[in-house]
């Protein structure tokens, strides 16, 4: 099911209205709620996978109880390693195992061997890179001793599999969601209206935003080689603000839905094209991944402390496995590894963390060097987007050579002025609120009421009259 | 909570005066490029302004004949006038089972035929529906029926169009209920619902979409259980109202019928349903000489089919 979907209009308010007014109060029994509409959730889009999900929650709830029962160190090593391997074994076939095969393939075919791998017929599991790490952190979290492990399954299970996480995130940690899911619920009208605005902006940057964009970046990048450098330009810029609508639309609808279920996720976007470094911006990009990978990968290989050479081999590790979760794709490793050239820098001159606060803080204005450092680091990160969105490496290779050999200078011939349009309204509106949570978080709260609730109804108009009106799914999911 | 439902149902009835006065401000004020999800067309492609205009104004047929372009561009009902038969064409661009069972709640009880003959493109039971929905909306009277189809075919497309077209007839804005016979190439025959094309033939240069390195693509009609499920109730209605029908495929170019695999398993269906003729199988047309496209008769072909399928129906 997709929260863009018809369907979604109706799963929400009947899983709100069955968790406020039957099962209110019992937080048992709004768990188990919970999880049956998690399940079904997930089962309108393949059924088949539910059994993947339910053997990936039961093995890290077993394993992380035999990890806390276990006497002895070598005991508990061996649960862990058991669970990890299992849920890597599984990430490993299901996403990678062709392109491992492939790969090899292709390797052996340098020196002149011709080998014909056998590679797998299965389309992706969604959400199961999500839900793998879910779990990975459970059961590092409690093999370090940090938590305990969790003795209700039910509990466990909304943990893995609560619907408005459950297919892209943002990828939660047992310290932060447990807890609530443990506790009793109260409502909160506050929270509960806040998530409703954050859906609505969420809902106008997916089907607005992000898929007006798409039909242009589509356009341009599957006839990439007909195009003059500025509308190669143009294309590139259309995928960067597709991306970030699609995802951070996904997002908000997201911690909204959670809202209204009395319950916070984790942020995932924190408005990084106002980044003014690439640091900046890794800090306000899919937060709640890369903090993962900082938690889980980047520290335990001593992160940033020791010599030279150890800053920039874990540097590389981490961006490149970062590119490499995203899909089994040389694309996406040298998006990675694009990255990890831009941040390189920064780091090794201690600039990494020059800055921290938000730009141009109670200004309406940033000023002019902040203005072009963001412009830069827009451009720096929209290159990297184009390995990101090309068919192979090559593709993207041509496609940045030809912006710079193909009429840079002349009009782009792809234009949709009223895409610009929209897509300056939703920038304003970012820029306005990105002190806050969310965009709209606080937006036009000095106005009297009915002018504030005027303007959510023009954003419904404009999502109504601008739309794409085929259903199309985020592209996390396929991640 | 009571306050957040309370405030809910406030805000409701709001966003919904604000919406639709929106789209009627936008309907009429802004560029067909910023329109993108109101798709007006009065009096535009396929004639459906007229041909609705003489449905409402026709009764007591002997013939009446449904479907989508393939139909009122197949059934030429000059020639069953010819034969002594009054008919009406009532197909319209990309009707889907949807569609046309809307039209006949609409329609049959005035029309009264003697016999229906429906042609089943099996294209139509694998789309939306939503392009025929927004044609009939923009050329029809607005009422339950189009409310009903609208539902059936919900998105901000149908919506959007639905709530404007019934704004310019509230404010009788729908001064224009013909449009010239003539538009492009076709030529729409009054009172009856058919339109002609000038005689062209059908050339494989525009054949692209069916042709990928020499060799023509092979794929299934893929059928939607809520079209599936719109073409039984409109038989169920046939029963009801104890109107004789006929459920006719309308020839196609044979390239492009052969590239699907499973037409037998979708005349098996259609078969379940009441006598069915498939012209593809019963006769033999030349893909170049007898059409003007991959999916449509021309002239010659139009002869040839009208000929066959009223021996048959004799």
């Amino acid at each position: 099911m997709l929260f863009n979907s018809l369907d979604f209009a109706w799963f929400l308010p009947l899983v709100f209205l069955l968790y406020w007014f039957v099962v209110k109060g019992k937080p048992r029994l709004q768990n188990i709620l919970l999880l049956v509409a998690s399940y079904y959730f997930y089962a309108c889009w393949d059924y088949r996978f539910l059994f993947l999900l339910l053997f990936s929650t039961l093995l890290d709830y077993f394993t992380g109880i035999k990890m806390a029962d276990a006497g002895n160190q070598a005991r508990k090593k061996f649960w862990f390693w058991l669970s990890i391997s299992i849920n890597l074994g599984f990430l490993g076939v299901f996403k990678y195992y062709n392109f491992f095969a492939d790969s090899f393939a292709e390797a052996v075919g340098v020196f002149g061997w011709k080998v014909s791998p056998w590679t797998l017929d299965v389309i992706l599991p969604v959400g199961i890179s999500f839900y793998t790490f879910h779990g990975l952190s459970y059961v590092i979290d409690i093999y370090k001793d940090r938590i305990k492990p969790e003795k209700n399954f039910i509990d466990y299970g909304v943990f893995v599999s609560f619907f408005p996480l459950l297919v892209a995130g943002p990828i939660e940690r047992a310290t932060h969601l447990l807890p609530q899911i443990q506790r009793q619920r109260t409502f909160d009208y506050a929270q509960a209206v806040n998530g409703l605005r954050q859906i609505l902006w969420g809902l106008f940057k997916k089907v607005v935003i992000a898929d007006g964009c798409a039909e242009y970046a589509d356009l341009i990048f599957n006839d990439s080689d007909m195009y003059s450098g500025s509308t190669l330009v143009l294309g590139a810029v259309f995928f960067a603000i597709q991306i970030y609508g699609d995802f951070s639309g996904y997002s908000d609808i997201a911690l909204g839905t959670a809202r209204l279920f009395g319950v916070e996720l984790l942020r995932n976007f924190a408005f990084p094209y106002f980044s003014r470094d690439i640091a900046e911006f890794w800090r306000r990009w899919h937060i709640s991944l890369s903090t993962w990978f900082r938690d889980y990968l980047y520290i335990p290989l001593g992160g940033s402390q020791g010599g030279l050479g150890k800053k920039i081999r874990n540097t590389f590790i981490i961006f490149l496995v970062s590119g490499f979760w995203h899909g089994a794709n040389w694309t996406f490793i040298c998006w990675g590894a694009l990255n990890a050239m831009y941040f390189l820098p920064l780091l090794l001159s201690n600039k990494n963390r020059n800055n921290i606060e938000i730009i141009g803080q109670g200004k309406i204005l940033p000023s002019f060097i902040e203005f072009i450092k963001m412009i830069g680091t827009f451009a720096l990160v929209t290159i990297a987007w184009v390995f990101f969105r090309a068919e192979s490496v090559e593709h993207a290779l041509t496609y940045i050579g030809d912006i710079f050999h193909k009429n840079l200078f002349q009009p782009p011939k792809v234009m949709s002025v009223l895409m610009i349009i929209l897509v300056v309204f939703m920038l304003i509106i970012e820029w306005f609120g990105r002190e806050r949570q969310y965009a709209l978080e606080r937006f036009g709260f000095r106005w009297p009421r009915f002018v504030r609730w005027t303007f959510y109804s023009f954003i419904i108009f404009l999502i109504g009259m601008f739309m794409q009106t085929e259903e199309t799914p985020f592209i996390y999911f396929q991640f | 909570m009571k306050q957040f439902l309370l405030n809910i149902l406030k805000f409701l009835p709001l966003a919904a005066v604000f919406y639709i006065l929106m789209v009627i401000f936008w309907g009429d004020f802004m560029p067909e490029r910023y329109k993108k999800n109101l798709i007006y067309n009065r009096g535009s492609f396929g004639h459906t302004l007229s041909r609705l205009n003489d449905a409402a104004n026709t009764k007591d047929v002997d013939v009446l004949f449904l479907g989508a372009s393939t139909c009122y561009r197949g059934f030429d009902t000059r020639y069953f006038e010819s034969k002594g038969f009054v008919s009406f064409n009532l197909g319209s661009s990309s009707q889907t089972p949807i569609n046309t069972h809307q039209l006949l709640k609409r329609y049959l009880r005035q029309l009264k035929p003697k016999l229906v003959v429906y042609e089943v493109y099996p294209e139509t039971f694998q789309i939306d529906g939503v392009e025929s929905t927004l044609d009939i909306t923009a050329n029809d009277r607005v009422d339950l029926y189009s409310a009903q189809m609208v539902f059936k075919t919900l998105n901000a497309k149908t919506l959007n169009t639905y709530i404007y077209a019934s704004y310019r007839q509230l404010a009788g804005k729908n001064d224009l209920s013909r449009q010239p016979k003539r538009r492009e190439t076709d030529t729409y025959i009054d009172r009856n619902g058919f339109v002609e094309r000038d005689l062209t033939y059908f050339k494989y240069l525009t054949y692209k979409n069916e042709v990928k390195n020499g060799k023509v693509i092979k794929k299934e009609w893929i059928i939607r259980p809520e079209q599936q499920a719109a073409f039984e109730a409109t038989i169920a209605l046939l029963k009801a109202e104890k109107i004789p029908f006929v459920l006719v495929r309308a020839p196609i170019t044979s390239r492009l019928n052969d590239s699907y695999e499973n037409n037998a398993e979708f005349e098996a269906y259609i078969q379940q349903h009441g006598r069915y003729y498939n012209f593809n199988k019963r006769l033999q047309l030349n893909d170049s000489l007898d059409f003007y496209d991959a999916v449509h008769l021309n002239r010659n072909g139009v002869k040839v089919f009208n000929e066959a399928l009223y021996k048959q129906l004799k």
